[in-house]
């Protein structure tokens, strides 16, 4: 059997791994607790080859709009934000009567997994992808007709 | 009683020295006037002469010839088999390999730490698969009937587009 000395010290050792394996074992907890939900930002945009120019409202989205592609306008139509919990759609109304469904499926790591999804007046689905978004990125869904030019919807999550 | 009391008052060494003789003759007077009032210390004291007695009388180890020749070559033999272990390193006990070298606790220390940490950041998820520069990653894509679709990033642009060629309408 050892020193009590040495038993002691070997006790306080102990300590800061008993402290480091709570944090462990209460990390997950703190997770679900803290980051459950998902921040939608959305701009609704009307590209068109028509006189109007790139609304200043969009940021430093105009400049790699105007990179991506060869439109010669850019209207920010609507600009709709909310959070979504895991697994609960969050929709928003697009023009042509038609929806935008957003079911965030995965947060990790600050990424978030969603499903997106853009519906037509009927209910079907024009599109329907899967993406993963680190925090703050955009992801851009295009091309549903509108007037003489095109939607583009940018989807940020954080 | 008595005995023990001498016994813890340090008198056995005294008997042990009565009983080998050595002793100056005034000592020697009390430890008898001693021996009178405690019979148990007589007992000690003759167990003391009888092994002293044993002891002296014990017959010499007599060795034969051969015996006597293989003796030293014997000796010498085991003292340089002896050297030859003494010679070879001595396997460190973990724990005095970890205690007598405080650079492989400190390395074994930050080993765990690191460990640790591992563990802690893949529970809190702060690293998962990577998402590319943009920081969009496309899982997967379907698009309604007669609607083809493509993902695409322009040059220069860190815009990563889902587009759908849709059929234009009337809206």
């Amino acid at each position: 059997m050892g020193h009590p000395q040495e038993l002691r010290s070997l006790a306080y050792s102990c300590i800061p791994l008993f402290c480091i394996l709570s944090v462990i074992l209460a990390t997950p907890s703190v997770k679900l607790h803290a980051q459950a939900t998902v921040s939608l930002r959305i701009q609704v945009i009307y590209a068109a080859n028509e006189p109007g120019g790139v609304d200043s409202r969009l940021g430093g989205l105009a400049g790699d709009l105007q990179k991506t592609f060869r439109y010669s306008m850019y209207q920010l139509l609507d600009a709709p934000q909310g959070s979504a919990a895991l697994n609960q759609a969050w929709t928003a109304s697009l023009p042509g009567d038609r929806r935008l469904e957003i079911v965030p499926t995965a947060i990790q790591g600050g990424q978030y997994s969603l499903t997106v999804r853009v519906l037509s007046s009927g209910g079907q689905a024009v599109v329907n992808t899967a993406v993963r978004l680190r925090s703050g990125a955009t992801v851009l869904v295009g091309g549903p007709s509108h007037q003489k030019g095109v939607l583009i919807i940018a989807i940020t999550a954080g | 009683m008595t005995h023990r009391l001498h016994m813890v008052m340090g008198r056995g060494r005294r008997l042990a020295a009565y009983a080998a003789g050595e002793m100056p003759t005034v000592v020697r007077d009390r430890v008898e006037a001693d021996l009178l009032r405690c019979p148990a210390c007589r007992r000690e004291v003759e167990a003391y002469q009888q092994v002293s007695h044993t002891l002296r009388t014990s017959a010499r180890a007599v060795l034969a010839p051969d015996e006597a020749a293989a003796f030293w070559p014997g000796v010498e033999n085991r003292i340089r088999h002896g050297t030859a272990e003494l010679a070879r390193a001595a396997r460190p006990a973990l724990r005095e390999l970890f205690w007598d070298h405080p650079r492989l606790s400190l390395a074994s220390a930050a080993a765990a730490v690191i460990l640790v940490l591992g563990l802690t950041l893949s529970q809190m998820e702060l690293w998962g698969p990577t998402v590319g520069p943009n920081g969009v990653e496309v899982l997967s894509i379907e698009a309604g009937e007669d609607a083809p679709v493509m993902v695409f990033q322009a040059p220069g642009s860190k815009l990563k587009v889902i587009w759908v060629f849709e059929k234009p309408s009337s809206s």
